[in-house]
Protein backbone atom coordinates (compact mmCIF):
# COMPACT_ATOMS: atom_id res chain seq x y z
CA UNK A 1 0.00 0.00 0.00
CA UNK A 2 2.41 2.06 1.23
CA UNK A 3 4.56 1.90 -2.31
CA UNK A 4 1.18 2.53 -4.35
CA UNK A 5 1.04 5.33 -2.08
CA UNK A 6 4.52 6.25 -3.33
CA UNK A 7 4.07 5.59 -7.02
CA UNK A 8 1.52 7.72 -7.07
CA UNK A 9 2.85 10.58 -5.38
CA UNK A 10 5.53 10.26 -7.17
CA UNK A 11 3.18 10.20 -10.51
CA UNK A 12 1.51 13.41 -8.94
CA UNK A 13 4.68 15.35 -7.96
CA UNK A 14 5.39 14.93 -11.72
CA UNK A 15 2.45 16.07 -12.74
CA UNK A 16 2.69 19.46 -10.50
CA UNK A 17 6.21 20.22 -11.19
CA UNK A 18 5.77 19.64 -14.72
CA UNK A 19 9.04 17.46 -14.92
CA UNK A 20 10.81 20.24 -12.88
CA UNK A 21 12.76 17.29 -10.58
CA UNK A 22 15.05 14.87 -12.70
CA UNK A 23 15.42 13.08 -9.45
CA UNK A 24 13.20 10.10 -8.82
CA UNK A 25 11.82 8.91 -5.92
CA UNK A 26 14.32 6.61 -3.82
CA UNK A 27 12.43 3.99 -3.38
CA UNK A 28 15.85 1.51 -3.18
CA UNK A 29 17.58 3.65 -0.65
CA UNK A 30 14.38 3.65 1.25
CA UNK A 31 14.29 -0.32 1.50
CA UNK A 32 17.51 -0.61 2.48
CA UNK A 33 17.32 2.11 5.35
CA UNK A 34 14.60 0.21 6.24
CA UNK A 35 16.14 -3.52 5.79
CA UNK A 36 19.34 -1.99 8.06
CA UNK A 37 16.84 -0.48 10.64
CA UNK A 38 15.55 -4.34 10.88
CA UNK A 39 18.68 -5.46 11.45
CA UNK A 40 19.57 -3.03 14.02
CA UNK A 41 16.74 -4.25 15.47
CA UNK A 42 17.66 -7.94 15.32
CA UNK A 43 20.91 -7.80 16.67
CA UNK A 44 19.73 -6.27 19.60
CA UNK A 45 20.52 -2.40 19.22
CA UNK A 46 17.59 -1.65 21.47
CA UNK A 47 19.21 -3.24 24.41
CA UNK A 48 22.45 -0.81 24.19
CA UNK A 49 21.55 2.77 25.04
CA UNK A 50 23.64 4.43 22.54
CA UNK A 51 22.92 2.60 19.81
CA UNK A 52 19.11 2.81 20.98
CA UNK A 53 19.76 6.41 20.23
CA UNK A 54 21.12 5.94 16.93
CA UNK A 55 17.93 3.51 15.91
CA UNK A 56 15.36 6.00 17.14
CA UNK A 57 17.29 8.63 14.79
CA UNK A 58 17.64 5.95 11.58
CA UNK A 59 13.74 5.89 12.36
CA UNK A 60 13.22 9.72 13.01
CA UNK A 61 14.78 10.14 9.29
CA UNK A 62 13.05 7.74 7.93
CA UNK A 63 9.12 9.44 9.11
CA UNK A 64 11.48 12.78 7.65
CA UNK A 65 12.58 11.07 4.43
CA UNK A 66 8.58 10.19 4.14
CA UNK A 67 7.34 13.76 4.30
CA UNK A 68 10.34 15.17 1.73
CA UNK A 69 8.59 12.08 -0.64
CA UNK A 70 5.30 13.38 -0.34
CA UNK A 71 6.46 17.20 -0.89
CA UNK A 72 8.62 15.64 -3.91
CA UNK A 73 11.89 16.81 -2.50
CA UNK A 74 13.13 13.70 -3.30
CA UNK A 75 16.78 14.57 -3.12
CA UNK A 76 16.87 15.50 -0.06
CA UNK A 77 14.99 12.29 1.03
CA UNK A 78 17.71 11.01 -0.92
CA UNK A 79 20.18 12.63 1.72
CA UNK A 80 18.20 12.29 4.48
CA UNK A 81 17.93 8.49 3.85
CA UNK A 82 21.68 8.19 3.20
CA UNK A 83 21.62 9.60 7.37
CA UNK A 84 19.23 7.15 8.59
CA UNK A 85 20.95 4.01 6.71
CA UNK A 86 24.06 5.57 8.45
CA UNK A 87 22.80 5.84 11.99
CA UNK A 88 20.90 2.18 11.73
CA UNK A 89 24.57 0.92 10.48
CA UNK A 90 26.16 2.57 13.52
CA UNK A 91 23.58 1.31 16.08
CA UNK A 92 24.48 -1.98 13.96
CA UNK A 93 28.18 -1.85 14.62
CA UNK A 94 27.97 -0.42 18.16
CA UNK A 95 25.61 -2.95 19.15
CA UNK A 96 27.95 -5.54 18.22
CA UNK A 97 30.96 -3.61 19.90
CA UNK A 98 29.12 -3.56 23.23
CA UNK A 99 28.30 -7.36 22.87
CA UNK A 100 31.56 -8.23 22.06
CA UNK A 101 33.34 -6.04 24.97
CA UNK A 102 31.21 -8.01 27.27
CA UNK A 103 31.96 -11.14 25.99
CA UNK A 104 35.64 -10.21 26.14
CA UNK A 105 34.89 -9.05 29.68
CA UNK A 106 32.75 -12.72 30.60
CA UNK A 107 36.18 -14.64 28.73
CA UNK A 108 38.81 -12.31 30.82
CA UNK A 109 36.15 -13.38 33.90
CA UNK A 110 37.26 -16.71 33.04
CA UNK A 111 40.43 -16.79 33.06
CA UNK A 112 40.83 -14.65 36.22
CA UNK A 113 38.45 -17.52 38.19
CA UNK A 114 40.35 -20.51 36.38
CA UNK A 115 43.74 -18.69 38.12
CA UNK A 116 41.76 -18.45 41.50
CA UNK A 117 40.78 -21.80 41.08
CA UNK A 118 43.97 -23.10 40.42
CA UNK A 119 45.95 -20.27 43.21
CA UNK A 120 43.28 -22.10 45.41
CA UNK A 121 43.81 -25.67 43.81
CA UNK A 122 47.67 -25.79 44.27
CA UNK B 1 2.87 22.08 0.21
CA UNK B 2 4.09 20.99 3.24
CA UNK B 3 7.31 22.55 5.30
CA UNK B 4 9.57 19.64 6.11
CA UNK B 5 11.59 20.38 9.26
CA UNK B 6 14.81 20.52 7.34
CA UNK B 7 13.41 23.65 5.65
CA UNK B 8 12.34 25.54 8.82
CA UNK B 9 16.02 24.56 10.19
CA UNK B 10 18.13 25.25 7.33
CA UNK B 11 16.33 28.08 5.72
CA UNK B 12 17.20 31.00 6.89
CA UNK B 13 21.12 29.70 6.64
CA UNK B 14 20.47 28.43 3.15
CA UNK B 15 19.57 31.79 2.30
CA UNK B 16 22.77 33.44 4.36
CA UNK B 17 24.99 30.77 2.05
CA UNK B 18 23.21 32.07 -1.52
CA UNK B 19 23.85 35.71 0.32
CA UNK B 20 27.47 34.42 0.68
CA UNK B 21 27.60 33.05 -2.41
CA UNK B 22 26.33 36.40 -4.24
CA UNK B 23 28.84 38.36 -2.02
CA UNK B 24 31.52 36.32 -3.79
CA UNK B 25 34.44 37.31 -1.76
CA UNK B 26 32.99 36.39 1.76
CA UNK B 27 34.47 33.15 3.52
CA UNK B 28 32.07 30.48 3.72
CA UNK B 29 31.86 29.32 7.19
CA UNK B 30 31.61 25.17 7.73
CA UNK B 31 28.32 23.51 9.07
CA UNK B 32 27.91 22.45 12.74
CA UNK B 33 27.52 19.07 11.02
CA UNK B 34 31.09 19.21 9.04
CA UNK B 35 32.83 20.49 12.11
CA UNK B 36 31.44 17.90 13.85
CA UNK B 37 32.32 15.40 11.45
CA UNK B 38 35.74 16.71 10.73
CA UNK B 39 36.59 16.39 14.31
CA UNK B 40 35.28 12.90 14.62
CA UNK B 41 37.46 11.77 11.64
CA UNK B 42 40.60 13.66 13.32
CA UNK B 43 39.85 11.15 16.26
CA UNK B 44 39.66 7.98 14.60
CA UNK B 45 42.33 8.67 12.06
CA UNK B 46 44.58 9.59 15.34
CA UNK B 47 43.41 6.98 16.96
CA UNK B 48 43.04 2.90 17.15
CA UNK B 49 40.79 3.26 14.68
CA UNK B 50 43.31 3.87 12.09
CA UNK B 51 45.76 0.83 13.08
CA UNK B 52 42.62 -1.82 13.21
CA UNK B 53 40.44 -0.87 10.56
CA UNK B 54 42.12 1.54 8.26
CA UNK B 55 39.70 0.71 5.51
CA UNK B 56 36.82 1.76 7.65
CA UNK B 57 38.72 5.10 8.78
CA UNK B 58 39.55 5.80 5.06
CA UNK B 59 35.84 5.00 3.73
CA UNK B 60 35.00 7.70 6.86
CA UNK B 61 37.47 10.16 4.81
CA UNK B 62 36.08 9.70 1.73
CA UNK B 63 32.77 10.25 3.05
CA UNK B 64 34.19 13.28 4.48
CA UNK B 65 35.71 14.95 1.26
CA UNK B 66 32.23 14.71 -0.20
CA UNK B 67 31.18 16.73 2.70
CA UNK B 68 34.07 18.90 1.94
CA UNK B 69 33.51 19.20 -1.74
CA UNK B 70 29.82 19.98 -0.93
CA UNK B 71 30.68 22.58 1.19
CA UNK B 72 32.82 24.34 -1.55
CA UNK B 73 30.39 24.56 -4.22
CA UNK B 74 27.96 25.02 -2.05
CA UNK B 75 28.41 26.12 1.57
CA UNK B 76 25.98 25.22 3.88
CA UNK B 77 23.63 23.58 1.80
CA UNK B 78 21.17 20.57 2.95
CA UNK B 79 23.32 18.72 0.83
CA UNK B 80 26.84 19.68 2.59
CA UNK B 81 25.49 19.17 6.06
CA UNK B 82 23.91 16.19 5.20
CA UNK B 83 26.60 14.29 3.73
CA UNK B 84 28.95 15.85 7.08
CA UNK B 85 26.49 13.83 9.13
CA UNK B 86 26.92 10.75 7.20
CA UNK B 87 30.69 11.40 7.11
CA UNK B 88 30.71 11.74 11.43
CA UNK B 89 28.76 8.58 11.63
CA UNK B 90 31.46 6.62 9.13
CA UNK B 91 33.94 8.05 11.51
CA UNK B 92 31.94 6.81 14.18
CA UNK B 93 31.08 3.23 12.83
CA UNK B 94 34.95 3.22 12.33
CA UNK B 95 35.42 3.68 15.62
CA UNK B 96 33.24 1.18 16.82
CA UNK B 97 34.63 -1.15 14.56
CA UNK B 98 37.68 -0.56 16.13
CA UNK B 99 36.37 -1.46 19.36
CA UNK B 100 35.20 -4.71 17.96
CA UNK B 101 38.47 -5.38 16.84
CA UNK B 102 39.84 -4.81 20.44
CA UNK B 103 36.97 -6.93 22.04
CA UNK B 104 37.96 -9.27 19.64
CA UNK B 105 41.50 -9.38 20.11
CA UNK B 106 41.12 -9.61 24.12
CA UNK B 107 38.69 -12.27 24.21
CA UNK B 108 41.80 -14.56 21.34
CA UNK B 109 43.81 -13.32 24.09
CA UNK B 110 41.67 -14.21 26.85
CA UNK B 111 41.36 -17.34 25.26
CA UNK B 112 44.88 -17.94 24.93
CA UNK B 113 45.34 -17.24 28.78
CA UNK B 114 42.24 -19.84 29.22
CA UNK B 115 44.39 -22.30 27.56
CA UNK B 116 47.68 -22.04 28.54
CA UNK B 117 46.15 -21.53 32.20
CA UNK B 118 44.59 -24.91 31.28
CA UNK B 119 47.51 -26.61 30.11
CA UNK B 120 49.63 -24.97 32.88
CA UNK B 121 47.14 -26.78 35.14
CA UNK B 122 47.05 -29.97 33.52
CA UNK B 123 50.56 -30.03 33.09
CA UNK B 124 50.86 -29.51 37.35
CA UNK B 125 48.35 -31.88 37.64
CA UNK B 126 50.27 -34.49 35.67
CA UNK B 127 52.90 -33.86 37.59
CA UNK B 128 51.77 -34.23 41.09
CA UNK B 129 50.07 -37.40 39.72
CA UNK B 130 53.50 -38.58 38.89
CA UNK B 131 55.58 -37.87 41.95
CA UNK B 132 52.42 -38.80 43.44
CA UNK B 133 53.14 -42.24 41.79
CA UNK B 134 56.66 -42.15 42.08
CA UNK B 135 56.40 -41.67 46.00
CA UNK B 136 53.82 -44.51 46.07
CA UNK B 137 56.37 -46.76 44.37
CA UNK B 138 59.13 -45.99 46.48
CA UNK B 139 56.77 -46.66 49.53
CA UNK B 140 56.03 -50.04 48.59
CA UNK B 141 59.95 -50.50 47.56
CA UNK B 142 60.88 -49.54 51.46
CA UNK B 143 57.89 -52.01 52.56
CA UNK B 144 58.96 -54.67 50.70
CA UNK B 145 62.54 -54.00 51.76
CA UNK B 146 61.14 -54.10 55.28
CA UNK B 147 58.83 -57.03 54.57
CA UNK B 148 62.21 -59.21 52.90
CA UNK B 149 64.56 -57.95 56.36
CA UNK B 150 61.09 -59.34 58.41
CA UNK B 151 61.56 -62.26 56.35
CA UNK B 152 65.57 -62.43 57.20
CA UNK B 153 64.93 -62.23 60.72
CA UNK B 154 62.48 -64.72 60.70
CA UNK B 155 64.28 -67.45 59.01
CA UNK B 156 67.30 -66.11 60.68
CA UNK B 157 65.27 -66.48 64.26
CA UNK B 158 64.08 -69.83 62.90
CA UNK B 159 67.03 -71.20 62.21
CA UNK B 160 68.42 -69.80 65.62
CA UNK B 161 65.59 -71.36 67.02
CA UNK B 162 66.52 -74.68 65.56
CA UNK B 163 69.90 -74.24 66.99
CA UNK B 164 68.67 -73.94 70.47
CA UNK B 165 66.02 -76.46 70.00
CA UNK B 166 69.59 -78.63 69.31
CA UNK B 167 71.45 -77.07 72.13
CA UNK B 168 68.85 -77.87 74.23
CA UNK B 169 68.57 -81.53 72.68
CA UNK B 170 72.28 -81.97 73.28
CA UNK B 171 72.22 -80.56 76.89
CA UNK B 172 69.28 -82.89 77.54
CA UNK B 173 70.91 -85.96 76.14
CA UNK B 174 74.11 -84.78 78.18
CA UNK B 175 72.05 -84.30 81.37
CA UNK B 176 70.92 -87.93 80.80
CA UNK B 177 74.21 -89.18 80.24
CA UNK B 178 75.91 -87.27 83.29
CA UNK B 179 73.18 -88.69 84.99
CA UNK B 180 73.70 -92.47 83.53
CA UNK B 181 77.16 -91.62 84.95
CA UNK B 182 76.19 -90.10 88.08
CA UNK B 183 73.93 -93.48 88.32
CA UNK B 184 76.84 -95.85 87.21
CA UNK B 185 79.24 -94.28 90.01
CA UNK B 186 76.43 -94.51 92.41
CA UNK B 187 76.14 -97.61 91.81
CA UNK B 188 80.21 -98.22 91.66
CA UNK B 189 80.31 -96.23 94.60
CA UNK B 190 77.82 -98.39 96.10
CA UNK B 191 79.26 -101.31 95.08
CA UNK B 192 82.50 -100.28 96.59
CA UNK B 193 81.22 -99.46 99.98
CA UNK B 194 79.41 -102.64 99.62
CA UNK B 195 82.69 -104.70 99.10
CA UNK B 196 84.52 -102.21 101.87
CA UNK B 197 81.81 -103.53 103.86
CA UNK B 198 82.36 -107.10 102.80
CA UNK B 199 85.78 -106.48 103.48
CA UNK B 200 86.10 -105.03 106.66
CA UNK B 201 83.39 -107.60 107.88
CA UNK B 202 85.58 -110.34 106.80
CA UNK B 203 88.89 -108.78 108.06
CA UNK B 204 86.80 -108.02 111.58
CA UNK B 205 86.00 -111.71 111.50
CA UNK B 206 89.40 -112.40 110.48
CA UNK B 207 90.76 -110.66 113.42
CA UNK B 208 89.19 -112.57 115.39
CA UNK B 209 89.94 -115.54 114.61
CA UNK B 210 93.30 -115.33 113.64
CA UNK B 211 96.11 -112.12 114.36
CA UNK B 212 96.49 -109.44 111.37
CA UNK B 213 99.94 -107.33 111.83
CA UNK B 214 102.23 -105.50 109.76
CA UNK B 215 105.49 -106.27 110.04
CA UNK B 216 109.00 -105.60 107.81
CA UNK B 217 107.23 -108.56 105.43
CA UNK B 218 104.17 -106.50 105.06
CA UNK B 219 100.38 -107.67 106.17
CA UNK B 220 100.76 -110.79 107.68
CA UNK B 221 97.81 -113.01 108.91
CA UNK B 222 99.00 -115.69 111.17
CA UNK B 223 96.61 -118.74 111.81
CA UNK B 224 96.44 -121.55 114.57
CA UNK B 225 97.45 -124.72 112.68
CA UNK B 226 95.09 -126.67 115.45
CA UNK B 227 92.24 -124.89 113.94
CA UNK B 228 93.25 -125.45 110.73
CA UNK B 229 94.35 -129.05 110.75
CA UNK B 230 94.45 -132.55 112.63
CA UNK B 231 97.19 -133.52 114.55
CA UNK B 232 99.81 -134.94 111.67
CA UNK B 233 97.52 -134.19 109.00
CA UNK B 234 97.76 -131.77 105.86
CA UNK B 235 93.57 -131.87 105.16
CA UNK B 236 91.41 -129.07 106.43
CA UNK B 237 88.81 -129.11 109.02
CA UNK B 238 85.54 -128.00 107.69
CA UNK B 239 85.38 -125.18 110.32
CA UNK B 240 88.89 -124.23 108.85
CA UNK B 241 87.15 -123.74 105.19
CA UNK B 242 84.78 -121.43 106.54
CA UNK B 243 87.67 -119.18 107.98
CA UNK B 244 89.80 -119.20 104.89
CA UNK B 245 86.90 -118.51 103.05
CA UNK B 246 87.08 -115.25 104.64
CA UNK B 247 90.92 -114.93 104.70
CA UNK B 248 90.06 -115.26 100.73
CA UNK B 249 87.82 -112.36 100.56
CA UNK B 250 90.07 -110.62 102.51
CA UNK B 251 92.63 -111.24 99.92
CA UNK B 252 90.91 -110.74 97.14
CA UNK B 253 90.29 -106.73 98.38
CA UNK B 254 94.04 -106.66 98.30
CA UNK B 255 96.39 -104.53 95.61
CA UNK B 256 96.07 -107.13 92.93
CA UNK B 257 99.99 -106.25 92.20
CA UNK B 258 100.83 -107.36 95.51
CA UNK B 259 102.54 -110.93 96.18
CA UNK B 260 100.57 -113.62 98.60
CA UNK B 261 102.91 -116.21 100.22
CA UNK B 262 101.73 -119.02 102.43
CA UNK B 263 104.20 -120.35 104.82
CA UNK B 264 103.58 -123.47 106.88
CA UNK B 265 105.36 -123.76 110.17
CA UNK B 266 105.34 -126.43 112.90
CA UNK B 267 106.19 -127.51 116.47
CA UNK B 268 109.76 -129.08 117.23
CA UNK B 269 108.08 -132.24 117.79
CA UNK B 270 108.70 -135.08 115.66
CA UNK B 271 111.65 -135.50 112.70
CA UNK B 272 112.86 -132.19 110.97
CA UNK B 273 112.39 -133.64 107.59
CA UNK B 274 109.27 -134.56 108.64
CA UNK B 275 108.34 -131.49 109.94
CA UNK B 276 109.36 -130.03 106.83
CA UNK B 277 107.17 -131.98 104.51
CA UNK B 278 103.97 -131.88 107.17
CA UNK B 279 104.28 -127.88 106.69
CA UNK B 280 104.52 -127.57 102.67
CA UNK B 281 102.05 -129.82 102.75
CA UNK B 282 99.58 -128.03 104.63
CA UNK B 283 101.07 -124.18 102.70
CA UNK B 284 100.25 -125.81 99.68
CA UNK B 285 96.61 -127.11 101.21
CA UNK B 286 95.86 -123.51 102.06
CA UNK B 287 96.89 -122.16 98.84
CA UNK B 288 94.92 -124.33 96.95
CA UNK B 289 91.92 -123.65 98.88
CA UNK B 290 92.49 -119.39 98.47
CA UNK B 291 93.34 -120.14 94.60
CA UNK B 292 89.97 -122.03 94.83
CA UNK B 293 87.99 -119.72 96.17
CA UNK B 294 89.24 -116.95 93.70
CA UNK B 295 92.55 -115.63 94.48
CA UNK B 296 94.85 -114.94 91.61
CA UNK B 297 96.83 -118.25 91.22
CA UNK B 298 100.14 -117.07 89.72
CA UNK B 299 100.35 -114.39 92.94
CA UNK B 300 100.31 -117.05 95.62
CA UNK B 301 103.28 -118.99 96.48
CA UNK B 302 103.08 -121.64 99.41
CA UNK B 303 106.23 -122.22 101.34
CA UNK B 304 107.30 -125.20 103.87
CA UNK B 305 109.35 -123.88 106.99
CA UNK B 306 108.89 -126.92 109.26
CA UNK B 307 110.15 -126.25 112.26
CA UNK B 308 112.19 -122.92 111.80
CA UNK B 309 111.42 -119.39 113.13
CA UNK B 310 109.22 -120.01 116.03
CA UNK B 311 107.20 -117.36 117.63
CA UNK B 312 107.09 -119.00 121.12
CA UNK B 313 108.86 -121.81 123.31
CA UNK B 314 108.44 -125.59 122.23
CA UNK B 315 109.52 -126.50 125.87
CA UNK B 316 105.75 -125.87 127.06
CA UNK B 317 102.13 -127.13 125.26
CA UNK B 318 101.03 -123.48 124.93
CA UNK B 319 104.06 -122.54 123.26
CA UNK B 320 104.30 -125.25 120.56
CA UNK B 321 100.50 -124.66 119.86
CA UNK B 322 101.65 -121.04 119.02
CA UNK B 323 104.37 -122.05 116.76
CA UNK B 324 102.11 -124.68 114.29
CA UNK B 325 100.36 -122.02 112.26
CA UNK B 326 100.32 -120.83 109.07
CA UNK B 327 101.17 -117.14 107.84
CA UNK B 328 100.06 -115.65 105.16
CA UNK B 329 101.75 -112.49 103.61
CA UNK B 330 100.71 -109.95 101.79
CA UNK B 331 103.59 -107.48 100.47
Amino acid sequence: MTRAWYVLALSGAFLIAGCGSAMPVPATQMTASKADIRAAEEVGAPNIPQAALHLKMARDQITDADALIKDSENEKASLVLDRADADAQLAIELTHAANLKAKAADAMKKVQELKKKAAEGD
Amino acid sequence: MKTTRYSRQFGPLALAGVLAGLSACGAATPSKELVAARSAYDAAAQGKANKLVPDKVLTAKQALDRAESAFKSDPGSFKERSLAYVAERKAEIADALAEQAEAKASMGHADESYKAEQDRLRLAAKKKAEETKKALEANQRHLKEVRDKLAQQGSKLDAAGKALKKQEAELAARKKELEAQQDALKKEHAAREEAEKKYKAAMASLQEMAKVQQDQRGMVITLSGSVLFTTGKADLLPIAQEKLAKVATVLQNQDPNKKIVVYGYTDSIGTRGRNQKLSQARADTVRNFLVQRGVDSPRISAVGKGEDDPVATNKTAEGRANNRRVEIVVN
